[in-house]
């Protein structure tokens, strides 16, 4: 059970870098603050888990990282969707908007 | 472009080592900077700032370690894709040589044959090679206590240490006293 409530966290937050990074590249400080502002703040990043989480998304080759200069010209290594990346974000948004609808129906009709 | 840069990267990925682990703790202490930049910003002095960044972030060594071993995970599939290969060239080499009346092609052959043995004697040293990292962080180990000194014997597996500057301050230490210096200016 704890299993699977991590799974869909984690699966969650794949499918949250990857809508924030539809825009274009962005770092993951700048990431984080993506899904919390999108959110008004309900969602708020735990900060050290998102870099695990880019890290997987770089090893399925849906996102590629590419160091350049941040906003106040620090090194910072930028994250941008792949072609592989942008058909994942239409699958995972698709399911997931069928999931929510789902629980949708029965939280109306039970 | 974007693409070729990418692949050539993947490919070099093996050969970067060091470079690719000091990366992974670049781009972490970062996203600390960041935010503590932001809580200054917000009102909150350095110290505080820093503590608050470090705070959110959890774990740093746990975080760099977890990292670190994703990247090797996706090292050991582009190794076995680079040991493949060097295969593939000693056959093809191997059947030039034998199949072949043409001096010429059998020269190719034993061209081939040279590159793919020393192409698999390199990566035989590679392996061979012990974990740097983990060597020196035993040795940092002994210098700045812990396991060694404490209890008088090496753990199996030693826990990261942070990556000491020349100054001997840790990653957190230095980006404090950077954070006061820059307050300090101002």
């Amino acid at each position: 059970m704890a299993q699977s409530k991590q799974n869909l966290i984690q699966g969650t937050l794949a499918m949250l870098i990857l809508r924030s990074l539809a825009r274009g590249p962005l770092h993951g400080y700048e990431i984080a603050q993506r899904i919390q502002q999108s959110s008004e703040d309900v969602l708020k990043v735990e900060e050290g888990s998102l870099y695990p989480a880019l890290y997987r998304l770089e090893e399925q080759g849906w996102v590629e990282a590419e160091w350049g200069a941040s906003e106040n010209n620090r090194r910072a290594k930028y994250y941008k969707l792949t072609r592989a990346g942008r058909k994942q974000l239409a699958v995972e948004t698709s399911n997931w908007e069928r999931l929510s609808e789902a629980i949708a129906k029965v939280l109306q009709t039970a | 472009m974007t693409t070729i840069k990418s692949i050539l990267r993947r490919l070099g990925a093996p050969v970067r080592g060091e470079a690719a682990v000091r990366e992974i703790e670049d781009e972490l202490l970062f996203h600390i900077e960041m935010r503590a930049h932001d809580n200054i910003a917000a009102g909150m002095s350095p110290e505080d700032a820093v503590a608050d960044a470090m705070r959110r972030f959890g774990d740093f060594d746990q975080i760099r370690t977890v990292c670190e071993e994703i990247r090797k995970e996706r090292l050991a599939g582009i190794m076995k894709m680079i040991k493949g290969c060097a295969w593939v060239v000693l056959g093809c080499g191997l059947m030039l040589k034998m199949s072949s009346k043409i001096f010429a092609i059998q020269n190719v052959g034993d061209f081939l044959i040279l590159i793919a043995l020393l192409w698999r004697l390199l990566i035989h040293l590679r392996e061979m090679q012990p974990d740097r990292r983990r060597v020196i962080a035993a040795i940092r180990e002994r210098f700045y206590g812990g396991p060694l000194s404490v209890s008088g014997f090496m753990e199996d597996t030693p826990k990261p240490v942070p990556t000491y500057d020349k100054a001997g301050r840790t990653p957190v230490e230095r980006l404090i006293s950077d954070e006061s210096s820059d307050e300090t200016t101002k």
